[in-house]
């Protein structure tokens, strides 16, 4: 918690590879929510589909943070299928509302961009999470006063990018 | 580049240097390793093992392509080029050229041209030379992680080595179409690269905090000017009029804080700064239930003054938050006590309210965590803040 009473996310990130011949990058520290739940610790999914915007009142250092939304599938190839935005902060003292619409958010698998992209899908939404993962090393802090939806009727747009169709073959699914 | 290497190497086995291509047959060691020192590369003769091959004085992005060219010239047929190019990728942090597109493109121009291109579709499948191709795709990855994007100058030396199924230039595909996107995102946006200058990166810093209130100014200041100060540094001041007329309303008897150090991070490089922050003003207290539901003395907020004191409140400006009220925000080249007292004096030449109202410094902050100052440089030895 933060002096002021509000959420925060803090930790130091160090670059240095860990010297065993398999690590090829190191730096970053991640957070996520649990798991929606049922009954009887039955796995559910968090249903987002009335909303259109991600808000959050931050306060950062500067740094970009990822925002990830995993939409995790039935099968294993879909274990890991996340949606990820960056979050920029301003630094400062000052608060910054920061509302992301969730068309912006690129599909990508176990930290990789997918080539087949598509629109993250609201109704089944596993879990919401914070990544650090600025290539420098040092300290971060990202103080949160909320996290929420909104749903705003002047964004229109339903996926910022192409869906391009791909040469057989050639693409990952 | 499209230089016919294959021709050139089938040259050189029939006409000279036989004797040299005879020991490295029968040994298999790279010709550029055995080969003799020439004339002003007495050092290099001592050195057979290639790790210290980057073992140079000056280390800047002219040696390093000198050291690919090197490695060009003196072996033809290539020998060991993909375990040369591991080791450069391992040096290119020392010589500080991993931002830089150019020598990037001279690592993947050593690769030769042609000779591992598939030819039919089951080497297409197979990832045909998958250790080359390997390692095209680690250099691209470096370049992807230092945030350098490529151009089609690249696409075009990886096709000519690779083929245009190969992995690398599908992964080439996937930086091109990507990176340009990501590369302007942020609503604050930075030079690339972020400048050296303590000072410069200060006035950035100063600048993005501060671009909340759009009417801020940044004044330059400098200790120099005044006789009893111990720092002689440069002193950053961002106040905009709005936070001078909050100020103006200031009562005396609650004092101002003088906060820091903060932290603000612009890319990869850290800067210091201060925060003079009052007492945050009070949100007026919420009617309780009962008197909403007491109708027996209903006055209208419009006409009455009494009842709009109570109701109505003027609108919050961004510097009045919770925590406190900002006055103004500083960075100084010294980042310590010192400084800030000078900053402070600087302050009272244009705000005359500060010379009502006491000033503190205070060790803890609301608004996060604070590093803690030095009194003054002297005392510390204490490095510019960067």
């Amino acid at each position: 918690m933060s002096p002021s009473g509000k959420g925060l996310f803090t930790g130091f990130i160090d670059t240095r590879v860990p010297k065993d011949g398999i690590i090829n990058t190191a730096g970053y520290c991640s957070m996520r929510t649990y798991r929606a739940r049922k009954s009887f610790k039955r796995d559910s999914y968090l249903n987002w589909s009335m909303y259109n915007t991600l808000v959050m009142r931050v306060r950062g250092d500067g740094r970009s943070y990822q925002l990830n939304i995993a939409n995790a599938g039935y099968f294993d190839q879909m274990w890991n299928d996340v949606f990820n935005f960056v979050l920029y902060t301003r630094g400062g003292p000052y608060w910054q509302l920061s509302k992301i619409p969730f068309s912006k958010f690129f599909y990508v698998s176990k930290g990789r961009v997918q080539d087949k992209q598509r629109p993250i899908n609201l109704e089944m939404v596993s879990h919401f999470g914070i990544t650090a993962t600025d290539n420098s090393s040092g300290e971060f802090n990202l103080e949160i006063d909320y996290i929420g939806l909104e749903f705003d009727p002047a964004h229109q747009e339903t996926f910022a990018y192409e869906m391009y169709k791909h040469d057989n073959f050639i693409v990952g699914h | 580049m499209l230089r016919p290497r294959l021709l050139s190497g089938v040259l050189a086995r029939w006409t000279g240097g036989a004797d040299r291509l005879q020991s490295s047959r029968n040994f298999g060691v790279s010709n550029f390793l055995l080969k003799k020192a020439d004339d002003s590369e007495q050092e290099e003769q001592k050195q057979v093992v290639a790790k210290s091959i980057f073992d140079v004085k000056e280390k800047n992005k002219n040696s390093y392509i000198d050291m690919v060219r090197k490695f060009n010239e003196r072996n033809v047929l290539k020998r060991g080029h993909v375990e040369f190019i591991y080791a450069a990728m391992k040096h290119m942090d020392e010589f500080g050229v991993s931002k830089d597109l150019e020598v990037y493109k001279s690592l993947i121009d050593i690769f030769p041209k042609g000779k591992m291109i598939p030819r039919n579709m089951f080497q297409a499948e197979f990832q045909h030379y998958p250790k080359h191709q390997q390692c095209a795709t680690d250099i691209l990855e470096k370049m992807e992680q230092n945030g350098v994007i490529p151009d089609m100058e690249v696409e075009v030396m990886l096709t000519n080595v690779f083929g245009k199924t190969a992995h690398p230039v599908r992964k080439f595909m996937r930086m091109y179409y990507w990176m340009p996107k990501f590369n302007n995102l942020s609503p604050w946006p930075l030079p690339k690269p972020v400048p050296d200058d303590p000072f410069e990166l200060a006035k950035l810093a100063l600048q993005r905090i501060t671009s909340v209130d759009l009417l801020t100014k940044i004044n330059t200041f400098d200790s120099k000017d005044l006789e009893d100060s111990l720092d002689k540094t440069w002193i950053l001041s961002a106040q905009s009029p709005l936070q001078k007329e909050i100020l103006e309303r200031l009562p005396s008897d609650q004092p101002l804080y003088v906060e820091g150090a903060f932290k603000i991070w612009l890319r990869s490089k850290c800067v210091q700064y201060f925060v003079l922050r009052g007492k945050p003003k009070p949100y007026k207290p919420r009617p309780t239930m009962d008197e909403i539901d007491d109708v027996s003395n209903l006055k209208s907020p419009y006409i009455d003054e009494e009842a709009a004191e109570k109701t109505l409140e003027p609108l919050r400006t961004v510097h009045e938050q919770a925590e406190g009220t900002i006055i103004a925000i500083a960075a100084t080249g010294t980042s310590s006590k010192d400084s800030l007292l000078s900053w402070i004096r600087f302050l009272q030449k244009t705000n005359p309210p500060l010379d009502r109202i006491p000033v503190l410094f205070s060790m803890t902050s609301p608004f996060g965590q604070v590093v803690p100052v030095n009194d003054s440089a002297e005392n510390q030895g204490q490095r510019l803040s960067d």
